[in-house]
C-alpha cells in the first residue's frame, strides 16, 4: 500500500483524487471569469419618449428704492438679469433694491448731520 | 434605602435653589433724556435724542431709543412706500464688559458692522455726600473731569452696576443722571425698567474690526467726495456677491450746504 512519507496517515490515491478535484475547480473558475459579465440581451432596456426641456430665456427685473432725510437723499435703482422668470427676477431686484436703501441710511444720517443745508 | 436617596436628592435641590438665589443677577433697562448744545454761540438750539441703557451685573449697552423707534417705523414704511426716512439720532451702540474691563463701540456702515474697541479712561470721580432720590433711588453725588468737560453725576448705590450713559462709567452704583457744569451736555433721568430672563445685551456676530483712526479716515473720505464713496463701496458688494445685480444710485445733496464738514465748538469728546 502506498503512502506519504509526511503524512503515513493519508493514502496516496485518496491525495491524486483532492489534487484533480481542486484542478478542476480552477479551471472551471477560471473559465468562468473570462466569460461577459452581462449579456446583451439584459442591457437593452426599452426607452420611453422623453420631452425636449426648452431652454430658459434671460429674465431682467429693475426697483427702485430710496432714502430721504433733511437735506441728503439718494435712490437707489437695482437690475437683476436670471435664467428664471420675469416676476422672480422683479422679486430679487426688488429685494436687493431694499437691502442697498437700508445699507445707505447710516451715511445718509451722517451726511445730514455733517453737511446740512445752511 | 430609597427614602435615603429621595431625602439626598431633596436636600441637593434645595441647596442648589439656594445657590442660584445667592448669585442673583441685576438686569434693567435706563431711559434717559440726552441734550446736548453743540454750537455754544447758539445756546437755544439744542439736539435732544432720548438714549437707552441696558444693564446687568456683567454688562451694558447703550444706544439710541430714538433710532429704535425710528426704525421700527420705517419697517413699515419700507412695506408701503418703498421709502426709507433717514432718522435723526446716534447709530452707534457702545457695549461695556465691566468684568472684562473691555468697551467696543459698534456703528452700521455702508452695509458693513464696524466694531471699534474703545479705550477706557479711569475716570476720578470725587464721591461727595449730597444726595437725592431719582426715579425712587436713592442717589449719590459725584463729580469728575471727562473728555474735555466738567460732569456732575448722580449714581444709586443700590443697584451696584458700575456703568452709566454713553462712556460715563466707574462709579459704585448705576449713573441714573449726569450733567456738564455748564449746563451745555445733560443725560437726565426718564424711566427704568426690571427686566427678567430676556437678554439684550448681545454683541453682532459678523463685525468688521477697525480702529478709531481708521474709521476718521472712512468718515473723511465720503465727505470728501460722498458720491464717489458711496458708489465704490456699493459697486465693489455687487461684484463680490456675484448676484449678477448691477446697482445704480443718485445721491442729492442741499444746493446750499456747506462746502466742508460743519465743526461745532462744543463737541461730545474731542476728534481723535
Amino acid at each position: 500500500m502506498l503512502v506519504c512519507k509526511n503524512f503515513p496517515n493519508l493514502n496516496l490515491l485518496f491525495m491524486k483524487k483532492l489534487i484533480l478535484a481542486a484542478s478542476f475547480m480552477a479551471i472551471t473558475f477560471a473559465v468562468s471569469a473570462k466569460k461577459p459579465v452581462s449579456d446583451k440581451k439584459n442591457v437593452t432596456k426599452p426607452v420611453s419618449k422623453t420631452s425636449v426641456v426648452p431652454a430658459k430665456s434671460i429674465n431682467c427685473g429693475t426697483a427702485t428704492n430710496g432714502v430721504w432725510s433733511d437735506c441728503w437723499s439718494a435712490d437707489v435703482t437695482v437690475t437683476v438679469c436670471c435664467d428664471c422668470e420675469g416676476a422672480v427676477a422683479s422679486m430679487l431686484a426688488s429685494m436687493s433694491a431694499k437691502n442697498t436703501a437700508n445699507k445707505l441710511v447710516s451715511v445718509i444720517e451722517f451726511l445730514n448731520d455733517a453737511l446740512p443745508c445752511d | 434605602m430609597k427614602k435615603i436617596e429621595l431625602l439626598l436628592l431633596l436636600v441637593s435641590t434645595l441647596s442648589l435653589s439656594s445657590f442660584s438665589q445667592t448669585k442673583k443677577t441685576i438686569q434693567g433697562k435706563v431711559i434717559y433724556r440726552f441734550s446736548h448744545i453743540k454750537d455754544t454761540t447758539r445756546p437755544d438750539i439744542v439736539y435732544r435724542e432720548d438714549m437707552m441703557l441696558f444693564f446687568s451685573t456683567e454688562e451694558s449697552k447703550y444706544e439710541s431709543y430714538s433710532i429704535h423707534v425710528s426704525d421700527s417705523i420705517n419697517e413699515a414704511n419700507m412695506a408701503k412706500t418703498g421709502r426709507i426716512i433717514a432718522g435723526k439720532g446716534t447709530r452707534e451702540q457702545i457695549f461695556y464688559n465691566y468684568l472684562k474691563g473691555e468697551q467696543y463701540s459698534i456703528i452700521p456702515w455702508l452695509g458693513d458692522t464696524l466694531l471699534i474697541k474703545n479705550i477706557i479712561e479711569k475716570i476720578n470721580w470725587q464721591i461727595s455726600d449730597s444726595t437725592k432720590s431719582i426715579g425712587g433711588y436713592n442717589c449719590q453725588k459725584a463729580e469728575a473731569s471727562f473728555r474735555g468737560h466738567q460732569y456732575i453725576a448722580w449714581f444709586c448705590p443700590d443697584i451696584a452696576v458700575p456703568s452709566g450713559p454713553w462712556k460715563l462709567q466707574g462709579l459704585p452704583g448705576l449713573i441714573l443722571e449726569a450733567y456738564d457744569v455748564k449746563q451745555t451736555i445733560g443725560f437726565s433721568f426718564a424711566s427704568f425698567t426690571n427686566i427678567k430672563g430676556a437678554n439684550y445685551i448681545v454683541m453682532p456676530a459678523n463685525t468688521k474690526k477697525v480702529s478709531s483712526i481708521e474709521f476718521a479716515q472712512m468718515k473723511e473720505s465720503l465727505l470728501r467726495n460722498p458720491s464717489g464713496y458711496i458708489s465704490s463701496v456699493i459697486n465693489g458688494a455687487d461684484a463680490a456677491s456675484g448676484s449678477g445685480a448691477s446697482s445704480s444710485f443718485q445721491l442729492k445733496g442741499p444746493e446750499n450746504r456747506a462746502k466742508t464738514a460743519k465743526k461745532i465748538n462744543n463737541p461730545l469728546e474731542p476728534e481723535q
